[in-house]
């Protein structure tokens, strides 16, 4: 048996909100919550394993961009989607998606330097930006 | 420093960066605009660049903080 379809078929595994939950460091109360909501796939077919392991890297993800960025969960959802899908190979996408966060984290800091070196408080306070102390979506 | 251009703090600045990020109408798009004008910005700057006269260059910091609040609110097909 070859590693593809190896990983096929783990991927295809179907598991438990609890399980699934479990991996994903998140609530069972999550899981089922995002699966109503559409964000995860859902199999209503009676058995008490209606999940994919396949969806274990989206939660994950949108655990981290919940938690670490203050998202909402129907923002977090795509925006998972679509950096999971930054890399064509599965095996992949969750480290790429992973990358471009901390990519996004690294550069983030580049223009935090530039701007506060130019002293663009002034730009950022015409736009209503600076007014609120407790700017959201900072890293908890 | 009397005239307030460095009485931002940093975490501040990323802090308002991050704020720009969630609350964006296309999250993704405003990541990779981060990514793309942050790596230009790094080429571009030289090391010590904050002792050069590119402190005075306002244009910078205008051209970085219009990019991002217009490209913020791009669409996904804009890219």
């Amino acid at each position: 048996m070859n590693d593809f379809k190896k990983r096929g078929e783990i991927d295809d595994m179907e598991v438990s909100a609890v399980q699934l939950a479990k991996l994903a460091g998140v609530r069972p109360e999550d899981v089922h919550y995002w699966a109503r909501k559409g964000y995860i796939q859902h199999r209503p077919n009676g058995s008490k394993t209606p999940f994919v392991l396949s969806d274990l890297p989206r939660i994950k993800l949108m655990k981290k961009l919940i938690e670490e960025y203050s998202m909402e969960p129907s923002q977090a959802a795509p925006l998972a989607q679509r950096l999971l899908a930054i890399s064509a190979e599965n095996s992949e996408a969750y480290e790429t998606a992973l990358n471009a966060l901390r990519l996004f984290q690294e550069n983030l800091q580049v223009l935090a330097n530039v701007l506060t070196k130019l002293g663009f408080n002034r730009e950022l306070e015409k736009e209503g930006l600076m007014k609120t102390g407790s700017a959201r979506g900072g890293p908890s | 420093m009397s005239d307030g251009r460095h009485d931002v703090p940093r975490d501040t600045c990323k802090a308002v960066l991050l704020r720009l990020f969630t609350e964006s109408k296309d999250p993704y798009a405003f990541m990779m605009l981060v990514i793309a004008v942050g790596q230009a910005l790094s080429s571009l700057l030289p090391p010590y660049w904050d002792d050069a006269a590119l402190l005075e260059e306002n244009f910078l910091g205008t051209a970085v903080v219009t990019v991002l609040l217009k490209g913020g609110d791009l669409q996904n097909d804009s890219f």
